[in-house]
């Protein structure tokens, strides 16, 4: 068995009185695509990191590609930061250059690789301009081309489609999928679980600090509490449908829109409508998303608290 | 530590500032202002007209005498410009000649024997025109000044005059007036006033029998004190221990060079300061901590900036150098011997040792706090302290030059604030080995610390994105380092 890209075991990390990141343990295997979802808050840029070795964990450790960050990872990381930055006065490909050869390429190889790669991703007319000069969805795409220009082993890439449009929102995932394509490890995180579910084999949900969920999308829909929206001409609906849901809402005209106990399906719902005799003029089981699920795991009180904190 | 990555991060440093226009500006300020200098001079020069004037002497006994004196002037100014041209083509020898001929025989002899030596550099040397060209008038009279002046009556030669200066006998008293309606021209003023004057203290010293000369000679060649070091090596002819200016040449020498260290670190300091704010501004360090260490861009940052500083500095580095060369060749043998003789290699390599040392101590300092600031103006406030520190050793270089003995300079060389001026400003003295063992070990282990806990903060004010109170900075004690 090979060794994992990166691994985490027990990290921890506080400031002050807040512990940021609790006890989270998790490995990202070679080839794979991980988002790393949580709310904003929920100590996601902190793990990355300290996986990074940027941040020193309080206890706990870190390991990339078998050894403590450092030295012997350099060149096969690249990294995109929450915080977008690039030297401002220093041209676009120059950008890339250096981040290149700060990662071991050789000089004419660095700039030769960003003149390709700016050509690649449909930017190839900024090669000279200056990086203040450039809109902030290129300059994020220079800041991407900068991360993975000497094709690193493992890309770690923090909220990579914050600040974007949907269109470049869609570029930068299928540039993601180019990436993983080549069999390179790829760990994102982000807040909007969406992308995660477009992109990930495998994700890692993270509320308060601790890791909540850490296994495959379907796994985690699994999770989901089932939601179901009905519409009967029964009067008294309320009063059968109330004994399998955990939250009913009576949205009028007959619709009710159930999240249905744990021990209840959409089949016993369909069951209970059918013996009621009334006439069922609508039942739609709901595809549950991660946001679902994670507001399952955690708790809406809990989701919706670390949101508004953030 | 990798060299390559610290090679590299220096190198994008450098590059990034010598590609502004400021840079620039900074660079080639001092040239840009020397040649504006000079030309400046050299345009008011050619631009000064030659002015006419006349004397009307009623006394009969000063014209003759001023018209000498502002010949001697002007030979006297030709002789200067005719040896400084001859100080880079003749030997001591010439040279003595060279001036014997010119006390002797006047200017026109002395070129003469330059162009014997190296016609060359006579043919190139500037013709002076004279800018007052005094005029002889047959039968001036007191009421032809005012005609004279306004151009109504003009010389033989159809020449208005400038000014004319009028002598009168006032009951043996002569009586002088230099008439001219040209402001700011003094005209014949000041060579009038040095005859007038030679001719009272001549009048005042025959009524008591003296001469003039022999109480100039007594006020001057008086048996002045002998300043003697008796530590100074004996010479052949048995002297050789008399104090001299050439003896203060190493003490100026080391105010110079630790001067020299002063600016190197305020105006380093400075574009330390400018390029972290920079670089809170730009976001981009966290990027590249992902493939660097800290101390590597912190090593980076210190040694691209040391080199965009001493680039910044290479006009004046280079001036000082013309200066020097120009004071070895021009100026008196004994001072240049003594400032060839202060460049030692031992001064040469503690200057180059407590040179690295204190600029990584005040860089190092500087950075930590630039790193915490989130403006210029965070980043004024934060070193104002150190920028107090820094001017107060200006005290250190002063005081070293008068008194480089003192306790004050002694315990300066052992603050690590202090170390790198004070140390340097001790040298002449020769201080004992250790002491300057010792201070160089504090400097380095006080740099250790400072390199130490500025990677400390420097981490922890690239990440938090600043000082948050002073709570940050009592807490930073538990920011691990890589």
């Amino acid at each position: 068995m090979s060794t994992p890209p990166l691994e985490l075991t027990d990290l921890t990390k506080r400031f002050g009185k807040k512990t940021a990141v609790d006890h989270v343990s998790m490995s990202v295997g070679e080839g794979e695509i991980v988002g790393f979802l949580g709310p904003n808050g929920a100590g996601k840029t902190s793990t990355l990191r300290m996986a990074l070795g940027i941040l020193p964990p309080d206890s706990g450790s870190a390991k990339l590609f078998g050894a403590a960050p450092g030295p012997a990872a350099f060149g096969r990381v690249g990294f995109l930061p929450e915080e977008r930055g690039l030297y401002r006065k220093s041209t676009a490909r120059g950008a890339i250059a250096h981040m290149a050869r700060l990662n071991g390429m050789k000089g004419k190889d660095a700039f030769r690789r960003a003149d390709e790669m700016m050509d690649e991703y449909g930017i190839g007319e900024a090669k000279k301009s200056k990086v203040k000069s450039l809109s902030k969805g290129m300059a994020q795409k220079v800041q991407l081309i900068a991360a993975i220009a000497h094709d690193p082993e493992l890309l770690v890439l923090d909220e990579p489609f914050s600040g974007l449009d949907p269109v470049n929102q869609k570029v930068l995932e299928d540039i993601i999928r180019g990436i993983a394509a080549r069999g390179r490890t790829i760990i994102f995180s982000t807040h909007v679980m969406e992308h995660a579910e477009r992109l990930c084999d495998r994700i890692v949900l993270m509320s308060n600090g601790a890791k909540v969920f850490d296994g495959t999308v379907d796994a985690a829909l699994a999770k989901a509490e089932t939601q179901i929206r009905l519409q009967t001409a029964a009067d008294n609906a309320a009063q059968w449908l109330s004994p399998m849901a955990k939250h009913m809402t009576d949205e009028g005209d007959g619709v009710y829109h159930l999240t249905l106990k744990d021990e209840a399906d959409s089949q016993h719902v369909l069951k209970a409508c059918i013996d009621s005799g009334a006439p069922l003029l609508r039942f739609e089981p709901e595809m549950p998303s991660l946001h679902d699920a994670f507001v399952s795991m955690v708790g809406a009180d809990v989701a919706r608290g670390e949101e508004t904190t953030a | 530590m990798n060299l390559r990555r610290i090679a590299l991060i220096a190198r994008r440093d450098f590059l990034g500032y010598v590609r502004t226009l400021g840079f620039w500006i900074t660079v080639l300020g001092p040239v840009i202002g020397i040649i504006l200098g000079t030309l400046g001079i050299s345009i008011a020069n050619s631009a000064e007209p030659t002015r006419y004037v006349s004397i009307l002497d009623e006394t009969g006994r000063y014209e003759q005498l001023i018209i000498e004196d502002v010949n001697d002037r002007q030979d006297w100014l030709e002789s200067e410009k005719i040896k400084l041209g001859a100080k880079f083509v003749m030997t001591p020898e010439q040279f003595a000649t060279l001036e014997t001929k010119l006390e002797n025989d006047g200017p026109e002899a002395g070129k003469t024997y330059l162009q014997s030596i190296s016609p060359d550099l006579a043919a190139r040397l500037p013709e002076t025109p004279p800018t007052l060209v005094i005029l002889d008038i047959e039968d001036l009279t007191s009421e032809d000044i005012k005609p004279y002046l306004s151009g109504e009556k003009t010389t033989p030669n159809g020449q208005r005059l400038d000014g004319i200066l009028e002598i009168k006998d006032n009951a043996g008293t002569p009586e002088a007036r230099f008439y001219s309606d040209r402001p700011g021209f003094e005209g014949l003023i000041n060579n009038a006033n040095r005859i007038l004057r030679r001719d009272n203290l001549d009048k005042y010293f025959g009524e008591t029998g003296l001469t003039r000369q022999g109480y100039s000679d007594a006020y001057n060649k008086y048996p002045a004190v002998t300043l003697i070091n008796p530590f100074k090596k004996v010479t052949v002819d048995g002297g050789g221990q008399t104090v001299t200016l050439a003896d203060r040449v190493p003490y100026f020498l080391a105010a110079g060079l630790s001067f020299f260290l002063w600016l190197t670190v305020f105006s380093g300091a400075y574009m330390l300061l400018m390029s972290m704010v920079e670089e809170k501004v730009n976001k981009a360090l966290e990027m590249m901590l992902a493939s660097t260490r800290f101390t590597e861009i912190l090593f980076g940052k210190l040694l691209g900036v040391a080199a965009l500083t001493v680039a910044s500095m290479l006009p004046w580095v280079i001036m000082g150098g013309i200066g020097i060369f120009l004071l070895i060749v021009l100026g008196d043998p004994a001072i240049s011997s003594a400032l060839a003789g202060s460049v030692t290699p031992g001064m040469i390599i503690t200057f180059i040792c407590f040179f690295i040392l204190g600029y990584l101590f005040y860089g190092s300092l500087f950075m930590a706090l630039g790193s915490l600031a989130e403006s210029m103006q965070d980043a004024q406030t934060l070193v104002t302290p150190v920028l107090l520190m820094l001017t107060m050793c200006l005290f250190v270089v002063s005081t070293g030059i008068s008194n480089p003995d003192s306790g004050l300079i002694k315990a300066a060389s052992f603050i690590p604030v202090s170390a790198p001026f004070a140390i340097l400003m001790r040298l002449p003295n020769d201080p004992p080995l250790w002491e300057i063992w010792l201070s160089a070990f504090i400097l380095l282990a006080s740099t250790i610390l400072v390199i130490w806990g500025a990677s400390k903060l420097f981490r922890h004010g690239i990440l938090s994105g600043g000082l948050k109170g002073l709570k940050t900075l009592i807490s930073f004690g538990r920011i691990k380092s890589s």
